[in-house]
């Protein structure tokens, strides 16, 4: 027995110590990534497609080509080169191509199996549409020449969207038609139309795969992209192809490679797909190869097996495209830097592009990602509901068991819960170390994910979220509280203090306020007392339906009607630009209005509603390099007002608020001011540089006075938004629903004491 | 000879050894697993019942028991739950014999009301649940009834009465299991020692108390233990019907503990665990010292 039980002992402590050991063999670190880990590196190709939509390429084999267009402005006319790229060397040339017609627009071009290219020139003329066929060589020598227009018989007004050959030769045209829908034509080798298909939706491109031709279209569905086959003989469409695994609002592009012949990008990752069985094999994450994917028309794999993508990235100056090819490699073969863990819940755009753009720029560290929710994963049949709660359980079971990320996401997390339980770390000393000097921020900004004095996460950038009225009905009035609302809505009864019904106006009136009613010191709730109960009963009067956005109602009230007949007396704003919303907002007032701000006891009611914020795990072991990001997100890289004007967002920055403002009352050299109209529903309005220099001191003083976030106590709001509607639909009087809200918060309140 | 037996009793030896060796073998998968899903956990309970959060472990020894049992909402739970099986199990076990001793003996229809008793643990929670929010919402048939009789409605989720629900809506799923029970037990009771009973002229509720009872004291104890614990389960019907955050007189010890959980309160929630269990560990001692003394002079 006594050998036994040493034995057993020996052989126990041997099996652990080896267990300890090899575990240090070839170790993955927190980020799960080890060196053997396969990473695709970047190489950006130094091609300048220029701004503008690349309506035309091909690629072929190694080679991509596409047509590219020069202004002459001495000449006045713009030029066409068809272009050759070698994917795998980078390099570029010209194909010297014959003169096509004057007036002719190459608009399609594509490669037969000979290699020769297929072109397809469009012309406008008085008589009609032209569009001719040219066959060339590969170095650009006519072969042939063919009119097709007669034979497409295409409706005036309807255009070519694109041009694609089969491998037989056979010509396809997906044709924008006059209606709004999209037809794909088929034009046999032989001349002869072999089959058309009519589509409501919008067809985005067409794959042939294993003798089979399918199309990808947007509009059909509220499942996103579909895929479906086509048969041209009968002129219908088959039933569509899923795939599991993929985005479901992803901009699905097809192309023929890999394993199985078929590579899907669906905008975030790039797989080999099984047609047969509708299964896809992840091969990489784009944003692992620091690739912001906007929009892949192109993408295919080369003969060496690396991949490579033409990635289209919109933008307010035009559309911009890159050229990538990609190699494969293992994360032991490159410069070695620290892995960063980034968690969020939902990752938003801006936050991933800066991501891609820390990782490209930083050679100490990278960032890597773990989303608990993509809601591109979700389908129809999915709970939503259950699924997000599935993540925010995931999420504080990580933070609690000390797997959570490096830096974590605010956005829709519990700020004040995890600041309480120490989850988040003070940043306030790496700020004060960093050469980060606090006056270059706004203060309400820097400020605003504090605790105690001690500052526990940083916004990016921000919304002002306000309640705005005419300035000559609120003569006097520079803030208020509850009460004194709903005496000057009582003073105007003829008119409705908002377009929106009972539960809205109560949201409205209490979501800055719940201090009024809940003591955290004493843990008392008084939503019994004759204040709320008024409040109810205020809210009561705008009863259950708003028409805000009954758009089939023939007698809705548009919104500008309603604020300039005075029907509606106050909107809730969200502000995020001068250019844009400032713009809007005065017109919407005819020029006064006023940002009165939520009725609150103290502080100006205006509040900032984060577009992003991110916080260091107090358990981190990576502090620095969670902070080197969050250093990133406050530099001027990223808080520069262009960006942010496309973020929808304010920047924290001043220097870049200035910017901001600048770049929206300054017209650039050799522009004009004019930028267009902008507006919804009934109203629109000019959108002018000059005139934006009339609300500049109005955009920056409610800057400076936003205090506050734009979040709540969603468990205590919850509580009263189900048991008013009890009282809202009459079942229950304004006392009754009250006495359930306090009693059901009160439970509540003790809990958290 | 002696040598023979020498090696005889070696051999005993190493094969009892080699028995010994095997048995330990072969219960090492029982025994990991209650290590892995009962020991461990509930170690890792008591340890953080005496930490400040999940984060910092910072040892505070009873602290959290302190905080958690001068709680208003512990308090309030805690009472509620008490209150609750104080009504509900005595309720669940004396019905249940009733119904046992009703249908032991000769009705008519006996298996059918057997059934109709039966049916209901065959029915889903949700639909349970889901039938219980139609008969009792505020525009449900309960208030419909009330409305008859000239009754103002009655919010039966939201006020006090909605104990009187859960209490109803726990004898309906679990009065036929221990009515099972007690009519397997009331069968296995020996049929001479009542006819010998009835001849010396004793009457029925003697033979009921001094009889049947002592057979019974070991189904019963068996019964109310169950009842019990289903007693604290009763929160997953009460969550369904009212959410996480109910009306004050169904706050039970359970939605104090989930609600803890969902705020990452781990320490509050294993104190009040541990509590819970150590109050669960007294009542059921009671029990079984009062089964002794009903049940000791039982035969068998």
């Amino acid at each position: 027995m006594r050998n036994f039980k040493q034995k057993f002992i020996t052989l126990t402590l041997a099996v652990i110590l080896l267990s300890g050991l090899m575990t240090a063999c070839g170790r993955k670190d927190d980020s799960g990534i080890g060196p053997d880990t396969i990473a695709f590196l970047a190489a950006y190709q130094d091609v300048d497609f220029g701004t503008g939509y690349i309506q035309s390429a091909v690629a072929h084999g190694d080679y991509f080509y596409y047509f590219s267009y020069e202004w002459l402005a001495e000449e006045m006319r713009g030029e066409n080169k068809l272009m050759k790229v070698a994917l795998a060397e980078g390099t570029v040339s010209e194909v010297t191509l014959f003169p096509i017609g004057e007036n002719e627009h190459i608009s399609g071009i594509t490669m037969n199996a000979q290699g020769n290219f297929i072109l397809l020139a469009s012309a406008w003329s008085e008589n009609g549409n032209t569009f001719i066929i040219y066959e060339a060589s590969p170095d650009g020598r006519k072969i042939s020449e063919t009119d097709i227009g007669e034979k497409l018989n295409i409706d005036q007004g309807a255009w070519i969207q694109q041009m694609f050959s089969d491998p037989d030769g056979n010509l396809y045209f997906i044709v924008s038609t006059n209606t709004g829908g999209t037809n794909l034509l088929s034009l046999g080798n032989d001349g002869a139309i072999k089959g058309r298909v009519e589509y409501d939706g919008w067809i985005q491109n067409l794959l042939f795969y294993e003798n089979d031709i399918y199309l990808t279209a947007w509009g059909e569905s509220s499942s996103g992209m579909v895929l479906r086959q086509v048969d041209f003989t009968t002129g219908s469409l088959g039933p569509e192809v899923k795939f599991e695994g993929l985005a479901r609002w992803g901009n699905m592009n097809f192309a023929n490679g890999g394993e199985t012949g078929l590579l899907i990008s669906d905008g975030t990752s790039l797989f080999t797909g099984d047609m047969e069985n509708g299964t896809v094999t992840k091969l990489l994450d784009w944003i692992d190869s620091d690739i912001l994917i906007n929009n892949v028309r192109f993408f295919g794999q080369l003969t060496n097996g690396s991949f490579w993508l033409l990635n289209e990235i919109y933008g307010q100056d035009g559309t911009t495209s890159e050229l990538i090819v990609l190699e494969q490699t293992t994360y032991g073969e490159l410069p070695p830097r620290q892995f960063i863990t980034y968690g969020a819940l939902n990752l938003s755009h801006d936050i991933r592009m800066a991501i891609i753009n820390f990782n490209k720029a930083n050679d100490k560290y990278r960032i890597t990602i773990k989303e608990y929710l993509n809601f591109n994963d979700l389908t129809d049949d999915d709970d939503w509901q259950a699924a997000w709660e599935a993540a925010i359980l995931q999420f504080n079971t990580d933070l609690t068991s000390g797997r959570g990320p490096d830096i974590i996401d605010l956005s829709n997390v519990n700020f004040s819960l995890l600041a309480s339980k120490g989850v988040l770390y003070d940043l306030t000393s790496l700020i004060d170390k960093s050469d980060i000097d606090r006056g270059d921020y706004l203060e309400n900004a820097i400020n605003a994910y504090s605790q105690n004095g001690k500052i526990y996460g940083m916004m990016t950038g921000f919304m002002i979220n306000t309640l705005v009225g005419h300035a000559s009905r609120l003569e006097g009035i520079e803030r208020w509280d509850i009460n004194e609302m709903i005496e000057w809505a009582e003073k105007h009864p003829e008119s409705q203090l908002m377009n929106a019904n009972a539960v809205m106006v109560l949201s409205t009136l209490i979501s800055s306020n719940f201090d009024k009613f809940v003591d955290w010191n004493t843990g008392k709730c008084d939503f019994t007392g004759d204040e709320f109960i008024r409040i109810m009963e205020f809210a009561a009067t705008f009863g259950d339906d708003s028409d805000a956005w009954d758009w089939s109602n023939p007698d809705r009230i548009g919104t500008y009607e309603g604020i300039s007949t005075g029907k509606y007396l106050l909107r809730d704003e969200y502000i995020y630009d001068l250019l844009f919303t400032m713009s809007m907002i005065n017109s919407l007032f005819d020029g006064e209005p006023k940002f009165i701000g939520y009725p609150t006891d103290s502080g100006s009611g205006i509040l900032m509603s984060p577009s992003g914020a991110v916080a260091i795990n107090n358990r981190s072991k990576h502090k620095d390099g969670a902070y080197a990001f969050i250093y990133y997100l406050m530099s001027d890289t990223f808080q520069n007002a262009e960006n942010m004007g496309q973020r929808y967002s304010i920047p924290i920055k001043k220097s870049a608020v200035d910017e901001m403002i600048r770049v929206a009352t300054t017209v650039p050299p050799g522009q004009e001011d004019h930028m267009g109209t902008s507006g919804y529903d009934d109203f629109s309005v000019d959108i002018s540089r000059e005139r934006s220099k009339e609300f500049v001191d109005q955009f920056r003083d409610i800057i400076n006075r936003a205090e506050g976030l734009r979040i709540y106590d969603n468990l205590i709001y919850n509580i009263i938004d189900e048991e008013s509607k009890s009282f809202f639909s009459g079942q229950k009087s304004a006392r009754e629903a009250a006495e359930i809200i306090q009693n059901r918060i009160q439970v509540y309140v003790n809990e958290n004491r | 000879m002696k040598i023979a037996k020498r090696k005889k009793s070696k051999n005993i030896l190493k094969y009892q050894q080699k028995g010994k060796r095997f048995s330990i073998f072969c219960l090492l998968p029982s025994f990991s697993g209650v290590m892995l899903f009962f020991v461990i956990p509930f170690i890792v309970v008591i340890y953080y019942s005496m930490i400040d959060n999940p984060i910092n472990h910072e040892f505070v020894f009873f602290e959290n028991f302190i905080s958690v049992f001068n709680n208003e909402a512990f308090r309030l739970a805690a009472s509620n739950t008490l209150k609750f099986s104080g009504i509900a199990v005595p309720l669940a076990v004396s019905l249940a014999l009733l119904l046992a001793m009703m249908l032991n003996s000769k009705i008519p229809f006996r298996s059918h009301f057997r059934t109709f008793f039966l049916s209901p643990m065959m029915v889903p929670i949700a639909s349970v649940v889901l039938i219980w929010q139609v008969l009792f919402h505020y525009n449900g048939l309960a208030n419909d009834m009330l409305g008859v009789f000239g009754v103002h409605k009655i919010d039966w989720f939201k006020s006090d009465y909605a104990q009187i629900v859960v209490v109803i809506l726990f004898l309906w799923k679990n009065l036929g299991y221990n009515m099972i029970l007690f009519m397997a037990a009331l069968s296995s009771i020996p049929k001479e020692i009542l006819e010998v009973a009835e001849m010396e002229s004793a009457k029925p509720w003697q033979i009921f108390w001094y009889i049947k009872i002592r057979y019974l004291s070991a189904t019963i104890l068996f019964v109310t233990i169950m009842s019990l614990i289903n007693s604290f389960k009763v929160f997953r019907e009460i969550f369904l019907l009212t959410g996480a955050r109910p009306f004050s007189s169904v706050y039970m010890l359970q939605h104090y503990m989930n609600n803890m959980f969902e705020r990452l309160d781990y320490q509050r929630l294993s104190a009040a665990a541990i509590m819970m269990s150590l109050a669960m560990v007294f009542i059921i001692g009671i029990m079984f010292l009062t089964e002794n003394y009903f049940g000791r002079d039982v035969e068998g």
